[in-house]
């Protein structure tokens, strides 16, 4: 019986264990970026959702006042840019699965069309409901991205 | 075939707002009469650039470009064949989406 160690006994040990490490770096890596990405989309819908919120809120206002309001109109639209370019950083395949695009120009047309900036403008607590519907859908949209 | 560009913030102005022109300065009527009827007539495709622009209120969408077949300008076919959308900001394409509503959506006045 010999009692050398030959280079092969040596070396596989060695290498198996670097390899493994390498592998659960890569591992371990790669599921703290998930994470890290999930908590920052969480985050970023958390903020849309806000945003939504807020706008709903501002439009029912508008809707509720006889005449026009010249600095909420131009809230409310820049507001709109402001959630448009929000809900273009998301997920592109889920931002189309979900129909986000539509329900976003569905809920600025109801909140923006009609006689919205014009000196004929009326209170319209019809539109008020609708308002809240549209922004509701889209909430529900954005949410299931998460 | 004549191209013509209407670059939005440079030919109009960067804060769209109103419908009619009693409205203000900037209102939908007054882009589309004062703006797009007559490019549209000279030119045979028009490309309007939208990059740069505050934000829409559906009401000046509505009146600029649902105007257009409502007040019996252009037919939606027309349409279709000379207006296009330009934009880096991917973000705008919801304004051409409505935009396209309003056109192909608008429905003619009987009483011109």
């Amino acid at each position: 019986m010999s009692s050398s160690i030959s280079l092969k006994d040596f070396l596989i040990p060695i290498l198996s264990a670097v390899l493994s490490a390498i592998f659960s770096y890569f591992v371990s890596r790669k599921t703290v970026n998930d994470r890290l990405n999930r908590t920052f989309l969480n985050d970023d819908i958390k903020e849309i959702c806000r945003r939504i919120e807020k706008l709903e809120s501002k439009a029912s206002s508008y809707w509720r006042q006889e005449g026009q309001n010249c600095d909420l109109e131009d809230l409310i639209k820049s507001n709109f840019r402001y959630l448009g370019q929000d809900l273009r950083q998301l997920p592109q395949s889920q931002y189309i699965h979900y129909g986000i695009e539509r329900k976003l120009i569905r809920f600025r047309m109801i909140s923006t069309g009609g006689l919205f900036e014009t000196s004929y403008k009326k209170a319209e607590p019809d539109r008020i409901e609708k308002i809240r519907k549209a922004a509701e859908n889209l909430r529900e949209a954005v949410i299931k991205i998460t | 075939m004549k191209e013509c560009i209407i670059n939005f913030v440079n030919d109009f102005t960067k804060y769209p707002s109103g419908r009619y022109n009693s409205d203000g300065p900037y209102s939908g009527e007054k882009f589309r009469e004062e703006c797009l009827v007559p490019k549209l007539k000279e030119c045979d495709k028009v490309i309007i650039n939208i990059d740069g622009i505050m934000g829409f209120g559906s009401s000046f969408l509505e009146e600029a470009f649902g105007g257009l077949i409502r007040k019996k300008y252009f037919t939606v076919k027309e349409m279709q064949s000379k207006l296009k959308f330009r934009y880096e900001d991917k973000s705008l394409k919801t304004y051409e989406e409505e935009i396209w509503m309003y056109i192909e959506g608008a429905v003619e006045d009987n009483d011109k």
